[in-house]
């Protein structure tokens, strides 16, 4: 039982992503969007004249842009039609599918393209994060998008050498994976026999978070078409159902470093995860789901997500990690597409999850499509003062 | 621990903040290339949208009305243009480019279809008006942005050929021709509009000798554009690859030929059947049977055509242009059956007397139209009495043009003018203007004849005019 | 030495010196290493706007010693190699300093491959050495001429295409009665009419050269007989100029306090912190704030905290961000900490700076382990801001 207040299923029915890189000097920032709708265009066979509207985001600041939707129109083709702009956070992307899913789901649209963008080597990221916080004092006093509190956290549970090594061991995953993914902004061929060397040699951020672990800044854009049921079968083989998505904020404050067991702070994804999988009647998520794109800013924050979102004990999800088991082929495979650690055009980012576990539940992913058939996904997103959204997939109408 | 009380809103006050972010802006491949040829070239150029004609500017990837990809179809437009609409700004502030009171005019500029926001000044804020033409002052010192147009000043109030020819009755021919006896008698008749040629580029003229001959179809459409808008009704041009030797194959001329109608679709198209060295006969017919133009060229006898230095006969090329009674009788009926009308050239009045005695066997329907060639090596020069001579021995119903090489070009147009001819001008006779500087285009030439055309006082042809007149198939 | 991309190791340490731009040396004085693998160790020293390289056996006393192999070093130092791609991949690696290492990028001009440049003489041996492979026997048949060229000036030299029985034969002189024969005064007009850069028309008014014999046959036929000659140098097509507009946006703003923050962020101008409380958890906010999220109640009591108390977490930070009020970046590395000032519990942190020279000595606290104690240090002047505390240090 997914949403019910769902009014009509909605499905993906074109999905198209420019290549994500460091720099495109060569585009300006309605040309490299155009990139990408001309591909998800293609992808399912429409022109601009079958979208009812278009929901467009980005966000703030990081291209020093005001009313990007407005000068974007060249690229988006929303000439004449209706378009929304969505500013979340980095969930931006993730909220452009969340909207257009309402949207088509309420009736008021059959056929809607979601377009997540960003060019980060035109603002400044930190910067602009920056301006996100209160203006009085956490402005003036706050590091940016970065802490090493997590690997703080990890190192005092399971002591500096493993949460070191487990952290490279998921990144050196992630690039392989990258490696596969034709459109992947980073992938430098590490081995997992480079750890210790990397561990001393890349220099660090913040704590014991290396720009190794980091993830990349890039230019890139991605392009979603969403569907009603009737549409999608019509002009889609294999249309992707989204069968529910959900999300969950937290209060605006980042002033919760300091861990303690005695006084739990809430963890969105924890909290999110619950929520999503106990309406969707979900006991076992690391069985039911045959692969997680994971919103994962840096490799120590991933690998103690993984235990927020599968509701893991103790140490399983770094035994996940260890022992590869989130690799292609492994028994629950994340982010095959080399992840947020792989490309980050942080508009476009978590749509690109969305977009790349449809890619693998529709089974045309690519080199980096894993091996064993794909029917039910899950998409993550990861923003702001921590909060979260999800978005479950399914190659069937099972519910 | 004490608990204090909130006291009301008492605590509350404004405090000043500020935000101060560098970033960067990549102008992409369409924007870098807008600014950087305003900066170095000096020249405004615009996308024209294939699919629905439009000419945007500033330029941009894609159509926004029909998302086609337009990011390669550059064109030229003016440096002037018209203020569709302004606004006066009043106010100071630190991101405004100048201090109030100053004038942010849309303008559109000519030959484009968008109009775009820009300063203007060098008048006063009352003289601003709709409709005011303007031309764009380009700044000392670059930007690499739009200020690199510093600014749009206005521009002088002048009356195009094609504002004139509108505001004037279109010619209809008189009830009595233009007989041979009055232009014997010099009194020809003067309100007969006269028609300009513009000659682009010819096979032997190349850019070392003037950097605006063009080469590639797209240049081709815009140099016949400029022409057109000059005042020219017909253009003449030899096709050439991209490193400018001349062509004769049909996907190249065809290519450039239909450059030049979609440009200018109304624009009178002549192409020459004399397509470089070395050609057969065939090659040089083929390939106008095959593209069918308003007109081509029809040569009339074999003769020396050469490179000779005026000054001391020394011979550089040595080349004999082969025009046998046979091919003229061949490309003329070829011509005449496919509907494309000859233009007769005629190097030498023995040119004229070839074309009158095959023309014998009927090949040539009337009007014929002639073109008196002076200053060929291998021709004869310009002589007035000459090109009496010629004239006088033309049909009835015959029309006449004549273009000259070098320094023969405005002598012989102009004494075509004020015997009732036609103008032949361009860079393929020509290379520069009457005081001997380069000319900025075949399409300055244009404007020299349109001024002899309003010295004498005859109205320039429009293209339908030019069809009536020549007695070309309607568009 | 090995040599890649036609470089060796030992081409960009020798042109360092020419490379050198002091205006880039003006904060350096250090002593970098350079451990290249197989090729051996160099030693940059840096001081007062000059610098000195010297290979070198042992590299110590180096503040950053960078180690590649030879195929790394020089494919970044010439563009050929991705700088962040080998970093990061660990292709090549940085030992000590790194920020200071990071100031040498902008210590030297690019290296610049040069490019052998061709002269008329290689233009005239490469042209007439490719005409015979680039003949096309199919054109030839029953052809029996000959084309000989007489290229005159400092360059200059003769040379005869014979084309009989559908081969091509090229002598370097001229023998007998060439069909057409082309004579340049210079050669070097007629290397620039092969590469295009000039047309025959304009040579030959110029009176620059001339050709003898059947024309046509070197005019029409030439062309058809051989392949165009392609120019070696070519394919250095000039890349597109991309502009690239740098810019700091900086706006005014206003911000109100409100009651709540107005009244922390006067405390502070009397040397007070104070946290509210939720009426409903009784949890303290820190700073304080209308409301409490969790319970959705209005927080309207304060409480005062601190000033000392115990650092939970700091993250030192060691990358460079901006300002967000000057837009300039902040010196690095600085402590952002945590502090659970005393009357707190939990998570009731309150976020600031620690002094710069005590980052090595904080402990932070875990669970039931303590962390350091710090107290704030107060500025002279009181505004009512946040920056009224300066940082704050270890309480001893």
């Amino acid at each position: 039982m997914a949403h019910q207040k769902k009014n009509r299923n909605v499905g993906i029915i074109g999905i198209g992503q420019t290549k994500h890189s460091s720099h495109r000097e060569d585009v300006n920032q309605p040309e490299l969007i155009h990139e990408a709708v001309s591909l998800a265009l293609k992808d399912a066979d429409l022109t601009m004249k079958e979208i009812n509207c278009v929901v467009h985001g980005n966000m703030e600041l990081f291209e020093m842009v005001h009313s990007p939707d407005l000068w974007h129109v060249l690229g988006t083709g929303a000439y004449g039609k209706d378009s929304i702009r969505i500013t979340t956070g980095g969930t931006v992307g993730a909220t452009l599918s969340c909207a257009s899913d309402n949207l088509v789901a309420s009736g008021m649209y059959d056929i809607v393209m979601a377009i997540g963008f960003e060019k980060l080597q035109e603002g400044h990221t930190t910067g602009g994060i920056t301006n996100m916080a209160d203006p009085l004092w956490f402005r003036k006093i706050q590091a940016g998008a970065l802490t090493g509190s997590s690997a703080y956290d990890v190192e005092r549970e399971f002591g500096l050498e493993r949460a070191n090594r487990a952290s490279l061991t998921y990144r050196i995953i992630m690039d392989k994976h990258a490696g596969l993914n034709p459109n992947a902004h980073r992938a430098f061929g590490l081995d997992f026999n480079q750890i210790d060397d990397l561990i001393r040699t890349s220099p660090k951020l913040v704590g014991e978070l290396k720009l190794i672990e980091m993830c990349s800044q890039s230019d890139g854009a991605c392009c979603v078409i969403f569907a009603c049921e009737k549409k999608a079968k019509e002009l889609a083989k294999t249309p992707v159902w989204i069968r529910d998505h959900i999300t969950a904020h937290k209060e605006e404050t980042f002033n919760i470093f300091g861990y303690n067991r005695a006084f739990p702070v809430m963890k969105t994804h924890k909290f999110a995860a619950k929520q999503l999988f106990e309406r969707n009647g979900i006991k076992d998520p690391l069985n039911y789901f045959d692969v997680f794109e994971m919103y994962d800013p840096a490799s120590w924050w991933a690998i103690d997500w993984i235990r927020d979102f599968f509701a893991l004990k103790g140490d399983e999800h770094l035994k996940l990690v260890e022992n590869k088991e989130i690799m292609i082929g492994g028994k629950m495979p994340i982010n095959p597409s080399g992840g947020v650690i792989g490309s980050n055009p942080i508009g476009a980012t978590a749509l690109i999850r969305v977009a790349e576990a449809a890619l693998q539940v529709r089974g045309n992913a690519g080199p980096h499509q894993i091996p064993t058939p794909v029917n039910h996904a899950l998409a993550s997103g990861f923003g702001g003062t921590m909060w979260t959204v999800m978005t479950m997939l399914e190659k069937d109408l099972n519910w | 621990m004490t608990k204090i009380q909130m006291n009301g809103y008492e605590d509350s006050y404004v405090i000043e903040g500020k935000m101060a972010l560098p970033y960067t802006y990549f102008a992409g491949r369409v924007g870098s290339k807008f600014i950087t040829t305003i900066r170095d070239q000096k020249k405004i150029m615009g996308v024209k949208c294939p699919a629905c004609n439009m000419v945007y500017l500033p330029p941009r990837q894609v159509c926004d009305k029909d998302f086609t990809d337009i990011r390669d179809k550059w064109v030229e437009v003016s440096n002037t243009g018209t203020v569709v609409n302004f606004t006066v700004v009043r106010y100071d502030d630190k991101h405004l480019p100048r201090k109030a009171p100053f004038v942010l005019a849309l303008i559109k500029l000519d030959g484009a279809d968008t109009p775009f926001m820009h300063i203007l000044e060098e008048c006063t804020i009352e003289n601003v008006k709709i409709g005011m033409n303007v031309e764009a002052v380009f700044a000392k010192e670059t930007t690499n942005t739009i200020l690199d147009i510093d600014h749009f000043k206005p521009a002088a109030e002048r009356l195009s050929v094609h504002e004139i020819n509108a505001a004037r009755k279109q010619w209809v021919p008189a009830d009595e021709p233009d007989t041979q006896e009055k232009r014997r008698g010099g009194r020809p008749d003067m309100s007969k509009p006269v028609i300009i040629t513009a000659a682009l580029t010819g096979a032997a003229t190349m850019r070392n000798q003037n950097p605006s001959v063009p080469y590639k179809p797209e240049e081709f459409a815009e140099e016949a554009y400029k022409c057109w808008k000059a005042g020219a009704a017909m253009v003449h041009a030899h096709a050439r690859e991209d490193g400018g030797m001349t062509t004769h194959d049909h996907g190249r001329i065809k290519a450039t030929f239909d450059a030049i109608k979609d440009r200018c679709p109304d624009l009178i198209v002549n192409l020459s059947s004399a397509v470089g060295m070395g050609v057969t006969p065939e090659q040089r017919i083929s390939q106008i049977v095959a593209i069918k133009p308003d007109m081509a060229s029809l040569n009339t006898n074999t003769m020396n055509f050469g490179i000779v230095e005026r000054k001391t006969g020394k011979i550089f090329i040595d080349y004999v242009f082969e025009n046998t009674f046979t091919m003229l009788q061949d490309f003329g009926k070829a011509m005449e059956e496919n509907g494309v009308k000859p233009e007769i050239e005629c190097y030498d009045i023995g040119g004229l007397d070839n074309t009158l005695l095959i023309g014998k066997q009927g090949i040539f329907s009337d009007p014929m139209n002639f073109n008196f060639v002076w200053g060929v090596a291998g021709g004869q020069a310009f002589r007035s009495e000459a090109f009496i001579a010629m004239m006088n021995a033309l049909p009835a119903k015959a029309n006449f043009t004549t273009c000259g090489v070098g320094t023969d070009q405005y002598p012989c147009i102009m004494q075509s003018c004020i015997l009732g001819g036609h103008m032949r001008v361009g860079l393929e006779d020509n290379t520069r203007m009457p005081n001997g500087a380069l000319a900025k285009g075949s399409y300055e030439q244009v404007e020299v004849a349109v001024s002899i055309a309003n010295a004498l006082g005859r109205p320039v042809a429009t293209t339908a005019e030019a069809r009536l007149i020549m007695g070309l198939r309607k568009r | 030495m090995a040599e890649y991309w036609g470089i060796k190791v030992e081409d960009i340490f020798n042109s360092m010196q020419e490379r050198f731009r002091p205006e880039g040396a003006k904060d350096v004085n250090a002593v970098f290493g350079y451990d290249i693998k197989d090729e051996g160790k160099w030693k940059l020293t840096v001081k007062n706007n000059s610098m000195v390289i010297e290979k070198t056996d042992s590299l110590s006393g180096c503040i950053a010693t960078m180690a590649a192999d030879g195929e790394t070093f020089v494919g970044v130092n010439t563009g050929k190699v991705d700088a962040t791609n080998a970093f990061m991949s660990g292709k090549f690696k940085v030992e000590g300093d790194m920020v200071l290492f990071g100031k040498t990028g902008r210590l030297f001009r690019k290296f610049v491959i040069a490019k052998k440049k061709m002269t008329v003489k290689d233009y005239l041996a490469d042209m007439f050495a490719t005409v015979a492979p680039r003949f096309k026997a199919g054109e030839a048949e029953g052809l029996d001429a000959s084309f000989a060229f007489d290229l005159g000036g400092p360059d200059g030299g003769k040379w005869t295409v014979f084309i009989k029985d559908k081969t091509c034969t090229v002598t370097t002189t001229i023998e007998g009665k060439p069909t057409v024969t082309l004579e340049f005064n210079d050669a070097k007009d007629y290397v620039d009419f092969i590469l295009g850069k000039i047309d025959a028309h304009s040579i030959l008014a110029a009176g620059k050269a001339a050709a003898k014999g059947d024309i046509n046959m070197m005019a029409s036929k030439w062309p058809i007989l051989f392949e165009k000659y392609k120019d070696p140098m070519a394919g250095d097509v000039t890349e597109q100029e991309l502009l690239v507009l740098k810019k700091t946006i900086s706006l005014n703003q206003n911000f109100s306090t409100g009651p709540i923050m107005g009244k922390f962020l006067k405390g502070l101008k009397d040397k007070k912190i104070y946290a509210n409380q939720c009426p409903q958890c009784g949890r303290l906010q820190l700073p304080p704030r209308e409301v409490c999220a969790e319970c959705r109640v209005r927080a309207g009591d304060f409480v005062e905290v601190g000033p000392k108390g115990e650092i939970r977490y700091m993250d030192v930070v060691y990358y460079a961000m901006p300002d967000p009020l000057t837009g300039v970046a902040r010196e690095t590395p600085y402590g952002s900490i945590f502090i659970l000032l005393d009357g707190c519990q939990g998570n009731e942190t309150l976020t600031h700076f620690i002094r710069k020279d005590q980052i090595e000595k904080i402990q932070m606290g875990w669970n039931e382990k303590k962390g350091t104690r710090v107290r704030p240090v107060w500025e002279e002047n009181r505004i009512a801001d946040i920056w009224d505390i300066k940082y704050f240090e270890i309480d001893e």
